[in-house]
């Protein structure tokens, strides 16, 4: 009797207990934007019969909390986010659940993840380095970071966050979230190395970085011409890059040429983003939050250029008050806003600049060279809104305007031997170029999916006019003779473009999205006998159009502890009228951190569906872009590169490079002379536009190789950078030079650059800058012969002579003030070329017609420059 | 003509006086330099057959004498059976003549050996005598809408298919002994004479080409078959006496080529054109040759002048 007592008071309560149970399984659907624990809850007690209920020592229960899956049963939740708050349950009759506190160890399987924000205007930083335990992350451009713990790992209670231009901040985890938010502050330092070309090898990371960061937020250890920090600079002082050449556009990345780097500015790509003569990129350093510089390993998510990617983040904005700065140097007149339009949700900033070039050149040019009337100047402006929805999704809107002119003209009145008869004569050049940029981004953070959506809009005009008029002007006006001869280029982009970023423990990082891009070019080239009155800009012609479609996957994961491996595969179609290209283009990386070395291999293939076409003379500048047809394929370039990162001690850090390129499909005039020919040899048309490039153009191949050697020092008081670059560049073409391989133009086969800063004090510091690198290639007629009565003086080959090296010493001082009790003086004084080098610009055959004089010389026009800098921040 | 306008350096000088900027000179080296054998030689059958031997220089040095010492010089007809040596007498200085007439459709390779740069150097060509195309040349007297009396001058080219089909052709003045005033490359010639046409006149050819200069017909505007080309000029001259036809004597010089000349041709005109190497607007001109380890021309033409007379 006893035994059945017991017996059925056992199958009572086991029922009772199954029964309370199986509600635990039901499956409860949690909204996108929760992110409070009370609500968690609320929302389990809505979709389920459970009433919970809470202990008197339970007060935690407003703490945000990160929920991955959109579904999950009551009893995951109730074991795999309870125990994070330190929160353990007891489930009693009546599907009733009590919440209690737990003083028993944390159940260490979970997740946390955050953003790092700047303290001070509450911007995301991106690649913050974040280290939890023996687990690394960076900040994606976003700012977010995110970890996932698992019982084995040792017991984590704080963050360490660090990157250059703020101070390194251990952040105690609050064990009541496992969302974080650090706030990382500014350092009061003027730090002097802007350069983090690695991660510190003593961290096992997660992902590493892709290329190079570059943080214009400091003092570059290259400031350049004007004096002032800019992204020009910056990536010149890289050794991959060169130095760079008097007065060039454009960088020139491992043999490549200007035209083969992938600008993006918050993913907009750019054509040009250098104004006159190099002195300075199209943006104000105060408004670029950091650039991300690859040579190599390029990431899947990049397409349609061969040498380099510059990904340019801009700053959003202080979304907390209202400051900005006004500036004034070389470079001109210059000012940023910004500001919050809703506290704490939406900013703005915006930028303008102005040169000042014409109120020293004006003067000069007309009192020298006789062009009364000259004018050479640029602007730009920009502006970004930026709005949070909440913390996980944003939208922001970017739109930029600047323009680049250069006009020379003189007007000359000649009077002939007969009094009664009056020339004139106008001689006129222009040159124009500018950018439009406008730019819509939706951020969208899913669970831990990352979703971005872009479309952008991009226009560069690039414009050239050479003109001259002789005409009667007494005894009666009547014409004598006239030539007008210009070029332009118009490039329009439509692009729209979706990512995604899935961070997971067992595959790694997956990326993986979709872009498309419409493209119209309408290079023009005109020719006329009479001055025409019109603006190369103005005239309507043909447009090419060019679809590219493109979509990508690329997985970074470690295959052990010390070994990361990133393979991605990129496919893209280019198509348009009667032309039709697709690739496959493979990225591989795989890479080695050891406790002092870090070795990476890389290989990728890229193509461009875009050409440009310069003018190796200097009279008649005529950039002429087009895209690829049915006669021109896109080129191509495959490179395998080998990197090596050591430290030598905990200062000094010594890093080399090795790589090889192999180009296809590259252009190049086969003799420039045709492109005007018909000027030179009798009646052109009035007004034509002559683009049968096909004709005039042959394809070929090329090459590349070198090594890359770069020693680096840290201290407390100085800081160094050697960098030195051996490459070998060459192009092969059947129809030049009889089909024999000839260097590259651009073949700068020795390249030093080194820095060295010194810090006089916490807020004042002083550069040295010396840079030396071979001088460009350039074709000289050095062959004399005789064809019967006739002399002939020809090249021997093509790019057959070295320019002179170009090299020159630049010192710096810097220095940065408090005035009053929100404004900021930073000063900067310095000397570009400081002994005065007369480094090669272009070289050309002296116009003397006497043979005993004839010689080739060089132009250049960066002597010794002074250059000061004061910009005022509140 | 030739426009020295375009030599305008514009926005570099700009800069270099800015900045106070200079000019400064280079020098460049001719240490590795090598010296090549020129050969030039065009011949026709119907003119004196002259072959200039000399040696190219690098252009920074100073030395006139270009000859070749110790050179050995051959020319073989090699379409002939058997194959003959032509005579050949040296003149000195490079110079050397061929005592015998080209023939037309016959092959000649020219052979050349020399020590230039402490080496032997065997240079060698190949020119073709190409025949002459049937040409006929008709003139039509027509006023135009001003009333102004024309001529319209057509004239056909007749080729086969299997001739080289390259031609030069261009107005050219005679003097009253009906030699040309003109030279082919359409300057003025050692006569003194004037181009025939002035720039402004309304001589054009079918390719844009105006009547004072050549033009170049090639394979790709007709492979044999008939060439058609029209001209117009009017009959007198202007107020300013310049254009006209009548009173003055006319012919059509039609030269049939060969390849490598007509691209010499080319190459040559560009040349003088740009006034040679160093232009603002391009990389130096490369001019074409066709001698294998060498410099210069061994072409061959056949030239016919139609007489035009309205």
């Amino acid at each position: 009797m006893f035994i059945r007592l017991v017996t059925g008071i056992c199958v009572l309560l086991t029922s009772t207990i199954l029964s309370g149970q199986d509600f635990l399984n039901k499956t409860i659907s949690f909204p996108a934007d929760i992110n409070l624990l009370e609500d968690c809850l609320r929302t389990i007690e809505e979709q389920s019969d459970i009433q919970f209920s809470f202990s008197s020592n339970l007060t935690n229960l407003d703490q945000e909390v990160f929920i991955e899956n959109s579904e999950a049963t009551i009893e995951d939740f109730l074991n795999d986010i309870l125990p994070f708050y330190n929160i353990n349950f007891l489930v009693k009759r009546n599907k009733k659940v009590l919440l209690f506190k737990d003083t028993s160890p944390i159940n260490r399987n979970f997740k946390f993840f955050g953003k790092v924000i700047d303290e001070e205007t509450e911007e995301p930083i991106s690649s913050v380095l974040v280290m939890a335990g023996q687990y690394i992350d960076y900040t994606d451009e976003h700012g977010y970071f995110a970890f996932r713990f698992t019982e084995k790992d040792e017991m984590v209670s704080s963050l360490f966050c660090s990157l250059i231009g703020y101070e390194d901040q251990n952040y105690l985890i609050n064990p009541q979230s496992n969302v974080i938010t650090v706030s990382l502050k500014h350092s009061n330092l003027l730090d002097t190395i802007v350069i983090k070309p690695l991660p510190n090898p003593r961290i096992f990371p997660l992902f590493l970085p892709t290329g190079t960061l570059i943080d214009v937020d400091e003092i570059s250890n290259n400031p350049g011409i004007t004096g002032r920090t800019d992204i020009i600079d910056c990536t010149r002082s890289l050794p991959s890059v060169d130095s760079g050449g008097e007065g060039t556009h454009g960088l020139f990345v491992r043999g490549g040429s200007a035209d083969q780097n992938l600008i993006l500015v918050d993913n907009i790509a750019v054509y040009e983003f250098s104004h006159v003569g190099g002195i300075s990129s199209i943006f104000l350093p105060d408004v670029v939050q950091n650039a991300n510089f690859s040579s190599s390993g390029f990431s899947a998510e990049y397409g349609g250029k061969l040498s380099s990617v510059i990904d340019i983040n801009l700053k959003e904005g202080n979304k907390q008050k209202f400051g900005g700065s006004f500036g004034m140097g070389l470079d001109g007149l210059s000012t940023v806003l910004e500001g919050p339009i809703n506290k704490g949700k939406t900013s703005f900033l915006f930028s303008g600049r102005i040169s000042t070039l014409d109120l020293l050149t004006k003067p000069l040019i007309s009192n020298l060279l006789d062009f009364d009337d000259n004018s050479i100047g640029y602007y730009d402006a920009y502006g970004k809104i930026t709005h949070y929805f909440n913390p996980f999704s944003k939208i922001s809107a970017t739109a930029y305007i600047g323009n680049d002119d250069i006009k020379l003209i003189s007007t000359d009145r000649i009077q002939m031997g007969n009094q009664d008869t009056i020339l004139s004569e106008q001689n006129f050049n222009d040159i124009k170029w500018g950018n439009k940029l406008i730019g819509l981004n939706y951020h969208q953070m899913i669970r831990n999916l990352h979703m971005d959506v872009y479309a952008n809009y991009s226009q560069y005009q690039f414009a050239s006019r050479g003109s001259f008029e002789r005409k009667l002007i007494m005894p009666n006006e009547q014409p004598v003779f006239a030539y007008d001869i210009f070029s332009r280029s118009k490039n329009e982009d439509y692009t729209t473009k979706l990512k995604f970023k899935y961070p997971t423990q067992r595959f790694g990082e997956l990326l993986f999205g979709a872009e498309y891009n419409y493209q119209l070019f309408s290079p023009v080239i005109g020719q006329s006998n009479k001055f025409l009155d019109l603006d190369p800009r103005d005239i309507q012609s043909l447009s090419y159009i060019s679809n590219t479609f493109a979509s990508y996957v690329e997985i970074k994961k470690h295959l052990l502890k010390i070994i990361t491996f990133k393979s991605g595969l990129r496919y893209a179609r280019n198509y348009g009228r009667n032309f039709d290209y697709q690739f496959l283009e493979p990225r591989i990386s795989i890479s080695y951190l050891g406790d002092n070395l870090w070795v990476e291999a890389m290989a990728s293939i890229m193509h461009q569906n875009v050409h440009l076409l310069l003018n190796p003379g200097v009279g008649l500048p005529s950039d002429l872009w087009f895209p690829s047809n049915e006669f021109l394929r896109p080129e191509r370039a495959m490179e395998i590169s080998f990197s090596t990162n050591f430290k030598l001690s905990d200062k000094q850090t010594v890093r080399l490079n090795i790589y090889n390129k192999l180009y296809e499909n590259l252009i190049e005039y086969e003799n420039p002379t045709d492109l005007f020919y018909n000027i030179v040899n009798g009646v052109p048309p009035d007004t034509s536009t002559v683009l049968n490039l096909e004709d005039k153009i042959v394809v070929g191949t090329g090459d590349s190789r070198g090594f890359e050697l770069s020693l680096n020092h840290e201290s407390t008081s100085i800081n160094w950078v050697i960098n030195y670059k051996l490459n070998f560049s060459n192009r092969q073409f059947d129809a030049i030079d009889g089909g024999e391989e000839f260097p590259f133009r651009y073949d700068r086969r020795h390249d030093l650059n080194t820095g060295l800063t010194y810090k006089i004090k916490a807020n004042q510091t002083l550069n040295v800058n010396w840079v030396i690198g071979s001088g460009y290639k350039y074709t000289i007629a050095d062959v004399e012969y005789s064809l019967g009565s006739q002399t002939i003086r020809e090249p021997s080959s093509r790019n057959n002579v070295n320019l002179p090296p170009f090299h020159h010493l630049d010192i710096n001082y810097n220095t940065r003030r408090s005035i009053g009790k929100k404004g900021i003086l930073e000063f900067n004084i310095g000397v570009y070329n400081l002994y005065n080098n007369k480094n090669p610009f272009y070289a050309f055959e002296s116009d003397n017609l006497d043979d005993s004089e004839e010689d080739v010389r060089i132009i250049s026009i960066f002597p010794i420059i002074p250059n000061f800098n004061a910009i005022y921040k509140w | 003509m030739q426009n020295r306008y375009l030599k305008y350096p514009f926005l570099i000088v700009a800069f270099a006086a800015i900045l106070g900027s200079c000019v400064s000179s280079v020098e460049i080296p001719c240490n590795d330099f090598e010296a090549e054998v020129v050969i030039f030689s065009v011949f026709s059958p119907d003119s004196t057959w002259n072959v200039l031997i000399n040696q190219s220089k690098c252009r920074f040095e100073d030395s006139d004498d270009l000859t070749i010492p110790n050179v050995e010089v051959s020319i073989k007809n090699i379409s002939a059976s058997p194959n003959y040596n032509v005579n050949l007498e040296n003149l000195g200085k490079g110079v050397y003549r061929v005592k015998s007439k080209a023939i037309p459709g016959n092959t000649y390779r020219i052979s050349v050996v020399a020590q230039l740069n402490d080496e032997i150097v065997f240079a060698e060509s190949l020119g073709k005598v190409p025949s002459v195309p049937e040409t006929i040349v008709e003139v039509t007297e027509y006023l135009n809408d001003a009333g102004m009396q024309y001529y319209e001058i057509d004239f056909k080219l007749k080729s086969k298919e299997e001739d080289e089909n390259y031609y030069l052709m261009n107005l050219v003045e005679l003097n009253d002994q009906g030699e040309i005033i003109v030279d082919t490359l359409g300057n003025g010639g050692s006569n003194g004479g004037s181009t025939p046409f002035d720039y402004d006149s309304e001589v054009t050819f079918r390719n844009g080409s105006d009547g004072f200069n050549l033009e170049f017909i090639d394979k790709d505007d007709f492979s044999g078959g008939e060439y058609n080309n029209t001209i117009t000029t009017p009959a007198r001259e202007d107020e300013e006496g310049e254009g006209g036809f009548d009173g003055k004597r006319y012919a059509m010089n039609v030269q049939s080529v060969s390849g490598d000349l007509f691209q010499y041709y080319k190459s040559i005109e560009k040349y003088n054109s740009h006034q040679g190497p160093g232009s603002s607007i391009s990389v130096p001109l490369e001019i074409h040759s066709n001698i294998k380890n060498g410099l210069g021309i061994f072409g061959a033409y056949n030239q016919t002048l139609h007489h035009i007379k309205p």
